[in-house]
């Protein structure tokens, strides 16, 4: 194996052709022709040796070079394939089929693991048995990578996965607490709608019982004037009845006054009818005497019947005047009598009145108060009229943000909604990132081959206008918006799901959901763009989205 | 090929640097073998060339492994398996075979190659041996071969089904 046995085996027939001419020159020339012509023979014999051996050596260097080529084309299939071959020709054969080996398995190891890295799955590693030196270093190194790939997608998973956890807690709790609030808002609102329709109606029970009591407070103060004219009436009258009763009284002892008036009278009359009694028996004196007198006594007799007469009507003027003093007396005594009474009766009323005068006063108190009262009552209702106008006001306004809250909440809810479906989305692209960013500068290849467009459980036919590894465009279909979910059927079994990122009038593109692609469609989509782009011999159209 | 070869309870070994290298047609037939396999094998190149792979395929290996390698092929994927094969002289070696399918300028596949190292002892004496023995049970039972592999792959599947998310997972856990 070393590089003086390559030496030997190299010139070893040559240096014995030379040894062997020289070694038959020297025959000749010892007068040998017999042993030279011999020694020519194997000279010649080890010419013709040495010649097939480079020949040999020849074509075992064609044939390394040739697979030294190869694998400088990145070609790992060929090999020296002459087996077995003897000396260093075997030995380099060996080698460079050896190196191939190392080189191949290396090769597909590495793109093994790293076809699993971009597939998102760790575990593949390369197998360091059977390697050496750099290509030992270069899969450790890779390992290494692929150890820290997956420490960071762990990492990264498990914080995503949180923070997916903490968004949706909280979108959960935001549209929990919205939809709380919006329920809340909305009885508010109903609450508030029940508040003006009872409000409305405690309005017009409320402006009906101001009235009312309006009405009433005229009507108090109607009657507590009615009340103190009542009272003065009352004073009035108690005021009339004092007089009269002083007035009777007076009258009493005027009557009384009469009465003794008239006995005094009885008694002048008493005395007067003694002296008419006394002249009437001096008058008789005197016809007696004016008689004895004769003649000269006529003239006196007759002055003595005139007073006789005149006794004598004395006498019946007195008893006239007695039986009339009488009459006086007894009509004094009646008169006095009903003074007493009327006086009485007078007194009576008189109590009466103060006593009513009392109830008067206590009513006239009363309707004061119930005057009063009423005012107040009165001004309590407008405040409360007032007060309910503005309840009103305010539930009414109530009603409004109620309602404004409510729609609030909706949106609240719709956007944390719409916040939980684009984080879901981001972390979704953040998760597969490392797949579609090799996807990316992917090339784009024209198809033209029919599809059957599935969305929503309806089947709709379309051509696929173009196609890469990421996404495609086709012909547009009925009804497609961008962010809907399509699944795309090439050939039967290969269904690639897809979102739409645009829609053009003829045309629609769509984006693969990477994650979501079996590996069946992998395969079939990167067969799809490989034997475009082999037969093409370059890229295909550019994609308008890029 | 020659005679049936009776199989041996010897065992032959390679070193952990050393590489079992092969190369077939899409039919499995060998388009390549290095120097190692030859010698491990027993069989020179000239011999391998052209001859199908199951050459080496030793008795004790249940078909349900074959299948599954195969059918893992036929989407393009790398397979790795844990193989028991048979020397010329029958003896038997352990390999950890790792299979992949070689593709042309177009990517098309052309053909499969096959790495095949030293195994984890512990793995083939704690956990393969005792699987294979059981498939290879299990195919016995059954009077018709199909039915019998039906039932191994089965099996198999189950087995991995319990352990990991998938085969490879599986294989990589070990």
């Amino acid at each position: 194996m070393t590089s003086s046995s390559s030496l030997y085996e190299a010139i070893l027939p040559g240096a014995l052709a030379l040894l062997a001419i020289a070694a038959a020159a020297a025959a000749a020339a010892f007068g040998a022709p017999g042993a030279g012509l011999a020694l020519l023979g194997v000279a010649g014999a080890a010419v013709g040796i040495s010649m097939w051996n480079a020949r040999r050596i020849a074509a075992g260097i064609d044939r390394s070079v040739a697979v030294a080529r190869a694998l400088a084309a990145g070609d790992f299939e060929t090999r020296d394939l002459v087996y077995d071959q003897w000396g260093m020709i075997g030995r380099l054969s060996e080698a460079i089929n050896d190196m191939a080996d190392r080189l191949d398995a290396f090769v597909r190891e590495s793109s093994a693991a790293m076809n699993a890295v971009r597939h998102n799955q760790y575990y593949r590693r390369i197998l360091p048995h059977g390697m050496k030196g750099a290509l030992l270093q270069a899969s450790e190194t890779i390992n290494e990578a692929t150890d820290m790939i997956q420490g960071r997608i762990e990492a990264f998973n498990c914080s995503t996965s949180e923070f997916a956890d903490t968004i949706n807690s909280i979108v959960d709790s935001l549209i929990d607490g919205s939809r709380t609030m919006g329920e809340a808002a909305s009885r508010m609102g109903a609450g508030a709608g029940t508040t003006v329709e009872r409000v409305t109606s405690v309005v017009r029970i409320s402006d009906s019982a101001s009235a009312d009591v309006r009405t009433v407070a005229g009507s108090a103060a109607a009657l507590s004037a009615s009340a103190k004219g009542i009272g003065g009436e009352v004073d009035r009258s108690a005021a009339i009845a004092r007089t009269a009763v002083a007035r009777a009284e007076e009258t009493g002892r005027i009557v009384s006054g009469l009465a003794q008036a008239a006995e005094k009278i009885g008694a002048v009359i008493d005395l007067i009818d003694q002296i008419a009694g006394q002249t009437n028996l001096l008058a008789l004196n005197a016809t007696i005497e004016a008689a004895r007198a004769g003649e000269a006594g006529r003239g006196f007799a007759v002055v003595a019947s005139e007073v006789k007469n005149l006794a004598e009507q004395t006498g019946r003027a007195t008893g006239e005047i007695s039986r009339h003093i009488g009459e006086v007396q007894a009509a004094t005594r009646a008169a006095v009598d009903s003074i007493l009474g009327i006086g009485g009766t007078i007194a009576e009323i008189d109590e009466i009145t103060g006593a009513m005068r009392h109830s008067v006063e206590a009513q006239i108190a009363a309707t004061g108060e119930i005057a009063q009262n009423v005012g107040n009552a009165f001004d309590g209702t407008r405040t409360v009229a007032e007060n309910i106008h503005g309840i009103s006001e305010i539930a009414r306004e109530t009603a409004t943000l109620a309602h404004g809250i409510l729609d609030r909440t909706r949106a609240i809810s719709s956007e944390g909604e719409r916040l939980a479906a684009s984080v879901r989305e981001f972390l979704v692209t953040l998760r597969r990132g490392p797949l579609d960013r090799r996807h990316g500068r992917a090339p784009r290849v024209p198809t033209g081959h029919r599809i059957e467009v599935h969305c929503d459980g309806t089947t709709e036919n379309a051509v696929c206008v173009d196609v890469s590894v990421t996404g495609a465009r086709i012909t547009a279909v009925p009804n497609a918006v961008v962010g809907d979910r399509l699944e795309l059927v090439g050939e039967p079994g290969t269904v690639c799901p897809c979102v739409v990122k645009w829609v053009g009038e003829e045309e629609l593109g769509v984006e693969f959901l990477a994650a979501e692609l079996s590996d069946k469609s992998i395969t079939r989509l990167r067969r799809l763009v490989g034997d475009a782009l082999a037969t093409d011999g370059g890229e295909g159209r550019r994609s308008r989205s890029g | 090929m020659g005679p049936k070869i009776t199989p041996t309870n010897r065992e032959v070994t390679f070193r952990p640097d050393e590489i079992i290298v092969s190369k077939t047609d899409l039919k499995g037939r060998i388009t390549y073998a290095n120097r190692t396999f030859s010698q491990v094998a027993g069989y020179s190149r000239d011999e391998l060339m052209g001859q199908p792979h199951s050459i080496i395929r030793h008795p004790d290996m249940p078909r349900a492994v074959f299948k599954l390698l195969w059918d893992q092929l036929a989407e393009e994927k790398e397979v790795f398996a844990y193989v028991k094969n048979m020397t010329r002289h029958g003896d038997f070696y352990w390999v950890f075979a790792h299979v992949t399918p070689s593709y042309d300028a177009a990517r098309r596949v052309v053909g499969y190659h096959s790495n095949r190292r030293v195994p984890d002892r512990k793995v083939i004496t704690e956990v393969m041996a005792p699987v294979y023995a059981d498939l290879l049970k299990i195919e016995a039972s059954h009077a018709n071969a199909k039915d019998g592999m039906k039932a191994s792959f089965a099996r198999l599947l189950d087995i991995v089904k319990s352990k990991a998310n998938s085969y490879d997972e599986l294989i990589f856990a070990l």
